[in-house]
């Protein structure tokens, strides 16, 4: 009589391997970001808070400049702009000719460029106009929340240019391109939630 | 060993204790400033306890959408299971 060996739990997966669920870099980045976004709540909810507290006409500040909503609207248009772009260029990079995505990505990262520079020059006429870290509670958040941003941009619009090149180059990954993605998406969304919550 | 009404005294007396800093409204902060600070409490303490939870079941919803959860063993499958008299000799 043959036995017919079952196959066990154990056997089933020694030595063989697992496809991972997302790939290193997208996880890595996915956990670097849930940590953003915290930083950024807490941030924001610090603010919220400081400004409830304030009493009747005490905000925004007296004798402190009022924040530009119509310039920042168009920077954040820029911005959300520049995140289509790279879910465009995402798209075109995992069709038949990924080299297409190239003029995408250049386009995203132009128009993230360009909310950095808006953003800086929004900066420099506050400063002139008297709004600094020092000068009121107002200034502190402002400076603190929306310079992390710009920060964050800064190293975003980096991490785009290098992927750019790489894809220029041919040696762009998907899973380089996703966590630059993720972040830039990151960057993109969470302005937003920014902008309504310091400018308006 | 209590009886169970030396039991049911415990659980009153730790409900009140729960109710007790309601009462007493000890944190200066939360309770000193008017409606609106107090309502910036509530709704801050919601947004930063559902923010981690929402992220982490986007996750999840993104990996089953993407269908990754389906082609998990699909690479693993694709080998020969491995002999059982090995597993049968650790045992021994």
């Amino acid at each position: 009589m043959s036995i017919i060996p079952l196959p066990t739990r154990r056997g089933e997966t020694r030595g063989r391997p697992r496809r991972p669920l997302a790939e290193n870099a997208r996880l890595g980045m996915a956990l670097f970001v849930f940590t953003e976004v915290m930083l950024f709540m807490g941030f924001i909810s610090a603010f919220v808070i400081v400004q409830s507290g304030a009493t009747n006409g005490s905000w925004p500040p007296p004798g402190q400049p009022r924040l530009p909503i119509a310039r920042t609207a168009l920077n954040t248009v820029a911005l959300l702009l520049s995140g289509v772009a790279l879910y465009v260029a995402g798209r075109k990079f995992r069709s038949v000719h990924p080299r297409r995505a190239a003029v995408w990505m250049g386009a995203a990262c132009a128009l993230g460029a360009f909310f950095v520079v808006a953003q800086g020059m929004e900066w420099v006429a506050l400063l002139r106009q008297g709004l600094t870290m020092t000068s009121s509670q107002l200034g502190s958040f402002f400076y603190l929340i929306v310079g992390l941003h710009g920060l964050h941009a800064v190293v975003a619009i980096v991490a785009l240019g290098l992927a750019w090149r790489a894809l220029l180059r041919g040696r762009l990954t998907d899973g380089w391109l996703g966590a630059v993605q993720l972040f830039w998406y990151f960057v993109v969304l969470i302005w937003p939630v920014l902008y309504w919550k310091v400018y308006l | 060993m209590m009886t169970r009404s030396r039991w049911l005294l415990v659980v009153i007396g730790a409900l009140l204790l729960g109710a007790l800093p309601a009462l007493a409204h000890a944190c200066p902060v939360c309770f000193s400033g008017s409606a609106k600070l107090r309502a910036a409490f509530f709704n801050t303490t919601v947004l930063l306890s559902l923010t981690p939870l929402g992220m982490i079941g986007f996750g999840l919803m993104w990996l089953r959408r993407s269908g990754r959860f389906k082609g998990e063993f699909q690479v693993r499958d694709a080998y020969p299971p491995a002999p059982v008299a090995d597993e049968d000799e650790e045992l021994a």
